[in-house]
């Protein structure tokens, strides 16, 4: 039994290692490269978690479903196939995100923007808890099955690096990409982007949904994994570890947000379990894990804003292999075959 | 005409939400016109304050008005050092206001939890005051609590006008909130005046937190942060920034919210939060009283 627990442990490092790890890619394009604050970022990562697991979830007369009863019986009796059930919840989180940026609208760019994302999130977390009919209220979901079956962890471990990959090819064509350059250049210059004629609103808002899709489906690769979803899952300081995770990783650098969400997500959490338990205050080193996270972040902002692995700067050497075709764009600045 | 009565009997315990409201977004909107930052860890300051006087009064044994009181003066002190150590560095530093802002989220989170690590994370109960009827007229009653809650925020307020408008520190303050660059040129110690705002302010979360504490008998780590559910869309209403407006805009939002859970049931209180938030984005984003927009020009 042994060996079966220390491999189980090893996938389940692997997992979350990659829904954090897709979750903080996400955060760095909306945040990290375009320079919007969304403090609901969580919100995004939960309503994509719950739509992964309601469509999931499948009939209720197994037995595992009457024994668990109503947090089995709100999901949708789909069972959709596997690649379709985080496809949906990332499509979910899209709309999600859509509307609430046009609420924002032009308040997207400032800290105005940011302090009625708090108020959004707070607002929505009140009422999953309190509506039972939306999500079931504080019990939540639960039974969602492994999408391969419980004997196949591994080949479900396969898949979520997967997503991790694919999510970090997306996003790092995206940030190489001229829409890349012109998404730094909103985060950098908003009037001199807007200036040179780049559309700011409908970049900020297409990187918005695009990420928060990208939150959903981090959410909905978790949520298969541990089986079920509550308002606990996602309380307010939760979006405090992706931040720390862009922050400490490199704000901008695609590979630094993964390697943050390593370390906060997943390294911080498994440190302490090397200290000795302290039977009589169960939750002081869960506490003090959020205080470490807190000041690691305020620290990193600090001493070394660019992070670990810091975003490289852009420069025309740097665009070289696109100069070709931004030759006719070089006003007065001669190449080398020039 | 049954409904009639209820709202008549729930005025008392609106006012009682309008006036901790008040004081909070009052606190709130001051911290944001003289440093440009919203802050988010705000309600941990009103957290701490009834984590000081539960403290104070049931490991420290002091009568509870000392505990009280200290735990008010602490609150402001922790306000300054969250100022002074915290916020105004950030901001000499940063390019926009986003980075302080993210401290605070941070500071939020580590307060929070530290709290949860020295206390523990059970709720805690204060039997306070005395909850004996003393006004009653109809169907509105008042209990001595409620009475002195209104009292003191009523006071509080009065105060807070005073120092604005009456004193020399005051006029300061005003010139910060103007111009900081141009109150600085003509020799106002900007600093100090800016740490003594969020003195005050720190000062005003305490009550409101004790406030808190004594309306409902008892606290937990989140006392505060789920204040903010209210205290935001009572400062955007009355205008970020604006400390009259904010008074105005937490007397809408504590009579709305409470009279909409009559109408249509307690757990959609909080969505009034969200529909005047939306309102006010689409219909008049500067807020009731609005304040010339600000550009961001750091802690200088």
């Amino acid at each position: 039994m042994g060996g079966w627990q220390v491999s189980f442990y090893i996938y389940t490092l692997v997992i979350f290692g990659c829904s954090f790890g897709i979750a903080a890619l996400g955060l760095n394009l909306q945040y990290g490269l375009t320079g919007t604050l969304n403090f609901a970022y969580v919100l995004f990562y939960s309503i994509g978690a719950y739509v992964g697991g309601m469509v999931a979830l499948g009939s209720q007369n197994t037995p595992i479903a009457q024994s668990l009863g109503e947090q089995f019986a709100f999901g949708l009796n789909l069972s959709l196939p596997y690649p379709l059930g985080p496809l949906v919840a990332a499509v979910a989180g899209g709309v999600l995100a859509a509307l609430v940026g046009l609420v924002l609208k032009r308040s997207l760019r400032d800290d105005f923007g940011a302090l009625a994302t708090v108020a959004i999130f707070l607002v929505a977390y009140t009422l999953a808890g309190t509506l039972t009919p939306v999500f079931n209220g504080y019990n939540g979901i639960a039974g969602i099955p492994s999408p391969f079956g419980d004997q196949n962890t591994l080949l479900y471990v396969l898949v979520a690096v997967g997503w991790l990959a694919l999510s970090f090819l997306l996003a790092t064509a995206l940030a190489r990409s001229p829409y890349g350059r012109r998404m730094r250049a909103i985060r950098e210059q908003p009037e001199a982007a807007e200036a040179l004629g780049i559309p700011i609103f409908r970049t900020r808002i297409t990187v918005f949904i695009l990420s928060n899709a990208l939150a959903a489906l981090s959410g909905a690769v978790l949520v298969v994994f541990v089986s079920g979803w509550s308002p606990l899952s996602w309380q307010f300081p939760e979006t405090l570890v992706f931040f720390s995770a862009v922050i400490v990783g490199g704000r901008g650098n695609n590979l630094g947000a993964v390697v943050g969400a390593l370390l906060i997500g997943v390294a911080l959490q498994q440190a302490v379990l090397f200290l000795p338990a302290i039977p009589s205050a169960p939750t002081l080193v869960p506490a003090l894990q959020w205080v470490v996270t807190g000041v690691l972040t305020v620290v990193f902002l600090w001493f070394r804003p660019a992070g670990l692995l810091p975003e490289r700067k852009t420069n025309w050497r740097s665009l070289e292999p696109l100069s070709a075709r931004m030759r006719g764009l070089r006003l007065g600045v001669r190449g080398k075959d020039s | 005409m049954a409904t009639v009565h209820l709202f008549v009997a729930d005025l008392a315990f609106a006012a009682v939400t309008a006036a901790v409201l008040g004081l909070a977004t009052a606190a709130f909107s001051l911290q944001y016109a003289v440093s440009n930052v919203l802050n988010l860890a705000f309600g941990e300051l009103l957290t701490i304050a009834a984590y000081f006087a539960y403290a104070g009064s049931t490991y420290g044994h002091l009568p509870i008005w000392v505990a009280g009181l200290g735990a008010i003066v602490m609150v402001g002190l922790a306000s300054v050092a969250l100022n002074h150590f915290v916020v105004a560095p950030f901001s000499r530093r940063s390019t926009s206001a986003f980075t302080p802002m993210i401290v605070t989220f941070a500071i939020s989170a580590v307060l929070e939890h530290l709290v949860v690590a020295i206390f523990g994370p059970n709720s805690f109960s204060l039997p306070l005051g005395n909850t004996s009827t003393a006004v009653k007229l109809g169907d509105f009653a008042l209990t001595y609590n409620e009475f002195a809650t209104i009292v003191m925020a009523v006071i509080a307020m009065v105060v807070l006008h005073i120092i604005l408008k009456r004193t020399l520190f005051g006029k300061a303050m005003r010139a910060i909130v103007d111009d900081r660059s141009l109150a600085r040129a003509c020799g106002i110690r900007a600093t100090i005046i800016t740490n003594m705002a969020w003195f005050i302010s720190g000062c005003l979360a305490g009550i409101a937190g004790l406030a808190l504490l004594v309306s409902t008998g008892t606290g937990n780590s989140l006392l505060g942060n789920d204040f903010l559910l209210f205290i935001i869309p009572a400062a955007f209403l009355g205008g970020m920034g604006s400390i009259y407006g904010a008074m105005i805009g937490a007397v809408v939002i504590a009579f709305a919210s409470d009279w909409s859970s009559i109408l249509f049931g307690s757990q959609y209180k909080v969505v009034v939060g969200l529909v005047v938030l939306l309102l006010i984005f689409f219909l008049r984003p500067s807020g009731i009283i609005a304040m010339p927009e600000r550009k961001w020009a750091g802690g200088k």
